[in-house]
């Protein structure tokens, strides 16, 4: 199963280093600024279901916004990523989130990201109100540190889980052997072949 | 649109485009038997007076013009007095109205006595210039070549030293104005706007991350020159305003500039990690930052729709080049569209920071050098084909790889390790090849589409 993923945000939030911690386990300090989009996938497994992860980062600043329907008009997942220590940051968040839900309705799955949670020190946006908005437009929303690898898991799996059942949702009975993972949360297992699919992976599922 | 149509027509080559006379095989690989003989060009150099800075960008002229038109760029304020010390960081230069002798320079290699001899013309000859410049510039000259090349220094060496003089305090003078001018507080400037606030926070975003890997452009000083330097060309160019990427464009001047003076003043080329307080003085730093400034501004003024909004310049590059692509590697063209890779996903970047982001520092300096050579069509035309070339280069590596991520990894970030081990010969044979594809389609447009 191909999952689309979209990664949104202010410019210098970091969505090209969660990318390259979360695809590469790789952190470089000084990231230079994504023109446009770039883009990485990794294959993993939700429940029994082998899914590629195809993200797309984009641009932060909003000059290139011009180009962000290219990106996210198909996409299964949206992560929204803000600076914890910005506030700034988080208001483009909810504009994302507008801008979404106006131009792709429900169909896409988003999932927040309070990046640099490292820096808890210098937080500048606060966690009631980052939850409330979250709750209140139906996103997940997590912590994570690009820098100290933290989150990240938990934050695809997330918005992998959410695209999986989507999917299955939408093509319900359509594909053989896909099952439809019950009760608890499903956990995502890399697999490092690129073939088949055949390998069990067992128990990926808890 | 006056000011950038002053700028063009000026540099502009009318003969460049249906140049058949361009006889000088350029796929002879050796750089200095390239020749590029071009038919000599009106306006260029037959006047001196007009050799005042920035053709076409200089202080006055555009003034009444530009404003009322929302593409081009703000010209910097008049300076009636031309006294640098009326400014209070700019320290005085020195007065003398005579041309200074060239620095003492060791043994001179034959290409540096060929460049020698042409910039130590009384008034240089910009097409001779241009000619020796496109097959590379020895390092300890580029700084001057482009300065000259990109119309900002005067061609009339005994005026060079005035113009710059002048050029030089008019900068330090515009960032006076600019409320950045006092000290190096990076996020306190209570003088400026709203607006600038959000244009100075998106520059001060994007300044460490520019050339990670290289400590100098993260050295404090070269920061604080950066962060001026992208400010100030910023609010001069509203309708472009700061875009991610200029940061980089600024680093070839940066080095070249830098390189220029480590070689002259201490005849040792420069390293990567130089550290800019202690070996270089202030006064020339200062020289560097106006430098950088004004040729950036010579470079972005040919290529201003590449930064105004939805990026008009830039998208019709993409596609020329995706239009050539397809006429002259019809496989490589067709293994990109079958595993769906788009041209404007990575030849975006390539046109947005002209290539600095896939070349080492100093092999973009070389490559550049062919570019400016090509005067105001170097970034606008130019360099469409040598993407071309570069695409050409890779083209069976890349019709070797199946996955659309590893095509994709390739061509974004992959490509900078090929290059890595570039030298002369590579660019050379990179810039021949842009020529032949020039050579070919610029005349025939209608191929193109």
């Amino acid at each position: 199963m191909r999952l689309k993923v979209v990664l949104l945000g202010e410019g210098r939030v970091g969505k090209t280093s969660i990318l390259f911690r979360y695809i590469r386990n790789e952190f470089q300090e000084k990231q230079q600024s994504t023109l446009q989009a770039s883009y990485m996938d990794k294959r993993i497994k939700v429940g029994s279901v082998d899914a590629q992860l195809s993200v797309w980062d984009t641009a932060g600043q909003e000059r290139f916004h011009a180009l962000g329907p290219i990106y996210y008009r198909d996409a299964d997942g949206a992560l929204l990523v803000y600076d914890i220590t910005d506030s700034e940051s988080f208001t483009k968040v909810r504009k994302w989130v507008k801008e979404l839900r106006k131009i792709v309705g429900n169909d896409i799955n988003i999932v927040i990201a309070g990046n640099k949670i490292d820096l808890e020190r210098n937080r500048q946006v606060s966690e009631a109100e980052v939850l409330e908005y979250a709750k209140s437009v139906g996103a997940s929303h997590f912590y994570t540190s690009a820098k100290q690898n933290l989150g990240l898991e938990e934050c695809f799996n997330e918005l992998a889980t959410k695209m999986v059942a989507q999917n299955k949702a939408k093509f319900a009975g359509g594909v053989a052997g896909l099952g439809v993972p019950k009760g608890g949360k499903s956990k995502l297992v890399v697999v490092d072949d690129t073939g088949g699919g055949k390998k069990s992976g067992g128990g990926s599922c808890c | 649109m006056s000011g950038l149509q002053g700028f063009l027509g000026k540099l502009s080559d009318p003969s460049s485009n249906s140049d058949s006379t361009n006889s000088a095989a350029p796929g002879r690989s050796a750089a200095h038997n390239v020749g590029i003989k071009k038919k000599p060009i009106k306006g260029w150099d037959d006047d001196d007076d007009d050799d005042d800075g920035l053709r076409g960008e200089s202080i006055t002229q555009t003034a009444t013009t530009t404003t009322t038109t929302a593409t081009t760029s703000r010209p910097l304020p008049s300076s009636s007095s031309p006294q640098p010390s009326s400014v209070p960081s700019f320290p005085p230069a020195p007065t003398s109205q005579t041309p200074p002798s060239p620095p003492p320079r060791g043994p001179l290699s034959p290409l540096e006595a060929k460049f020698s001899k042409i910039l130590n013309e009384p008034n240089v000859n910009l097409e001779s210039l241009k000619a020796a410049a496109w097959c590379g510039c020895p390092e300890s000259d580029r700084g001057e070549v482009w300065r000259l090349l990109l119309g900002y220094s005067p061609t009339n060496r005994g005026r060079r030293e005035t113009v710059l003089e002048r050029k030089r305090g008019e900068y330090w003078k515009a960032i006076e104005g600019c409320g950045l001018g006092s000290g190096g507080d990076e996020h306190d400037h209570p003088g400026i706007t709203k607006t600038e606030q959000v244009l100075l926070r998106q520059i001060l975003v994007d300044l460490p991350r520019t050339a990670p890997s290289i400590p100098l452009f993260h050295h404090p000083s070269i920061q604080l020159l950066l962060k001026r330097v992208l400010y100030l060309w910023s609010i001069r160019n509203p309708a472009c305003s700061y875009v991610q990427g200029l940061n980089d464009l600024c680093c070839p001047f940066v080095w070249s500039f830098l390189s220029e003076h480590t070689l002259s003043a201490q005849s040792k080329p420069i390293t990567k990690g130089i550290d800019v307080t202690k070996e270089i003085p202030t006064t020339t730093l200062q020289h560097i930052e106006s430098d950088t400034y004004w040729c950036l501004t010579g470079l972005l003024n040919s290529i201003q729709d590449h930064y105004t909004p939805n990026q008009p310049g830039l998208q019709k590059q993409v596609y020329t080049l995706s239009k050539i692509v397809e006429r002259t590697d019809a496989n490589l063209s067709q293994h990109l569209t079958s595993h769906g890779v788009e041209f404007i996903q990575f030849a975006f970047k390539w046109c947005n920071c002209l290539l600095v982001r896939e070349f080492d520092v100093s092999v973009i300096c070389r490559l550049w050098d062919t570019h400016i050579s090509e005067g105001s069509e170097g970034f606008s035309v130019f360099h469409v084909y040598t993407c071309a070339a570069l695409l050409g280069k890779f083209s069976e590596e890349v019709q070797g790889i199946h996955d659309f991520g590893d095509l994709f990894q390739f061509l974004q970030g992959g490509m900078k390790e090929k290059t890595e081990a570039w030298g002369e010969e590579e660019v050379a044979v990179l810039c021949s090849q842009a020529f032949v594809l020039k050579s070919l389609f610029q005349n025939s447009q209608a191929h193109l589409t």
